[in-house]
């Protein structure tokens, strides 16, 4: 019987193996019954093998000893709270977050960038649009640096453009010169501010010139009334004299204090982005 | 309940429904883990600590036989209690048997002859032991294969062999085994003993 055994090498014992726990496709169950059928040493080896397992087979069960139940006050998942539920609303809450964090911080870049070039590039377009106003500084005192508020360039245009006849009467309201005129009280600050500040206040001076007038019109025209009884010079409120570069002593829209927002959007925008990608790593780790 | 459900359940937090889960497989569990280590008390233990293991990782399973995933996890369990076993031995096999005996013993059956239990427990010795002797990956496929009946796709599964590497470890360990219960042909009734012809 060993010499029949040492006959089958261990392909063969893997075959009968599988044969016995019905583990062959039906091509190789039919090759292996014609092989078995032919061979006594593997007739042999077959009816030991299936012995045994019927021994095997006859180990008897035990039973749990105890029940291996979890105590659901112990195992319960604690719920999380905070930023961290967020991630678990949805798989794509995240990358909503992501999603809108870039659109942030593009629009605030290209926000930036805007600003910057409308601020160097306005500059002429408003001289030539002051070129008409230019001429009320009649009523202007001397020192009131009405040339240094608009670019050199502007000046030529300004002595040969013809004054429009509506507004000579009126020279001396400046509320009726929206067209980038800087009235008394927008130009005294630029004054204080030096050249470099005066490009950026005629921008913004263009802003306002393409607004609708504001409500404080009438306010305006008293006052330059009142200039033009002192002599044309403008007493200014005391807040907005002293700091020129200041955010409450600039007018809306000017380009220092948009760059201030712009800059806080950006960080607000980082922000949301880090978050964001925090909760996607988080969740991509948890799936691992 | 649908086996499925009570996974997705307890893939979101649900204790209640893993431990439905718990109580239909404690039996197979603690089955291969009696097998595997040999100890009753300490397969409790393995058994357990699968259990709560199991838990823990169960965001992780992705489909397939749940029972082949937690058998996976029960004979990890029971190769820690094996190592734990290597460094600090505690029983000997000779004590494991005497344990079986005794009254508390869940095999003892009460409604038998005494030569019926006396038969019964030499063979359910001679298993044991012969099971004992195999190398432990061997015996894990004869356990899983011969004692649970698990496909040998399962049993790739619940060990993370291949395919081919169980088919083999099988064929080794039952040959051992037939060589060592011949060792115990006495003690076998002759309808169970192996040698063919005798």
């Amino acid at each position: 019987m060993d010499a029949v055994k040492a006959s089958l090498d261990e392909r063969d014992l893997i075959l009968l193996n599988a044969y016995l726990d019905n583990e062959l496709s039906a091509e190789e169950r039919a090759s292996f019954e014609q092989r078995l059928a032919r061979d006594p040493a593997l007739q042999a080896e077959l009816r030991e093998l299936q012995a045994t397992v019927l021994l095997l087979g006859m180990a008897e069960r035990v039973r749990a000893p105890r029940n291996f139940t979890l105590d659901p006050n112990l195992y319960s998942k604690p719920a999380r709270s905070g930023w961290w539920r967020l991630g678990k609303i949805t798989p794509l809450m995240p990358l909503a977050a992501a999603g809108a964090g870039i659109v942030g911080v593009a629009l605030c870049i290209g926000g930036i960038a805007l600003s910057r070039l409308g601020g160097g590039a306005a500059a002429p377009s408003v001289a030539m649009e002051a070129a008409a106003p230019q001429q009320e500084p009649a009523a202007m005192p001397p020192e009131a640096p009405a040339e240094e508020a608009a670019p050199e360039e502007a000046e030529p245009a300004a002595e040969t453009a013809p004054l429009p006849e509506a507004f000579a009467p009126q020279e001396a309201q400046p509320q009726q010169a929206p067209a980038g005129a800087p009235s008394p009280t927008l130009v005294a600050p630029s004054e204080e501010a030096g050249g470099v500040f005066a490009a950026e206040e005629a921008s913004s001076e263009a802003d306002v010139a393409t607004s609708p007038p504001l409500p404080t019109a009438a306010g305006d025209q008293e006052r330059a009334g009142n200039a033009a009884e002192q002599g044309g010079r403008v007493i200014e409120p005391a807040p907005a004299q002293p700091s020129p570069d200041g955010l409450f002593g600039r007018p809306a829209g000017s380009p220092i204090g948009g760059v201030v927002v712009a800059a806080l959007l950006l960080a607000v925008g980082l922000i949301i982005l880090a978050v964001s990608l925090l909760l996607i790593f988080r969740q991509r780790g948890r799936g691992r | 309940m649908d086996e499925a459900v009570l996974i997705q359940a307890a893939q979101q937090g649900d204790v209640n429904a893993y431990n439905t889960l718990v109580l239909h497989y404690q039996d197979l569990a603690y089955n291969v883990a009696y097998r595997v280590i040999g100890d009753l008390d300490a397969a409790a233990d393995a058994t357990q600590e699968a259990f709560i293991s199991a838990y823990r990782a169960i965001q992780r399973f992705r489909g397939g036989s749940f029972r082949a995933w937690l058998l996976r996890i029960v004979t990890n369990a029971c190769y820690d209690e094996l190592r734990r076993r290597k460094r600090r031995p505690q029983t000997s096999l000779e004590a494991l048997y005497v344990e079986s005996e005794s009254p508390d013993d869940p095999l003892v059956s009460r409604a038998e002859s005494p030569e019926a239990y006396t038969q019964r427990m030499e063979l359910q010795a001679a298993i044991r032991n012969c099971l004992e002797e195999l190398p432990e990956e061997q015996r894990v496929v004869a356990i899983l294969s011969d004692l649970e009946g698990l496909s040998y796709e399962e049993i790739a599964q619940s060990t993370g062999a291949a395919l081919g590497t169980v088919k083999s470890r099988l064929s080794r360990s039952r040959a051992r085994l037939r060589d060592c219960l011949q060792g115990f042909e006495e003690l076998l009734p002759a309808e169970y003993r192996l040698k063919v012809g005798s």
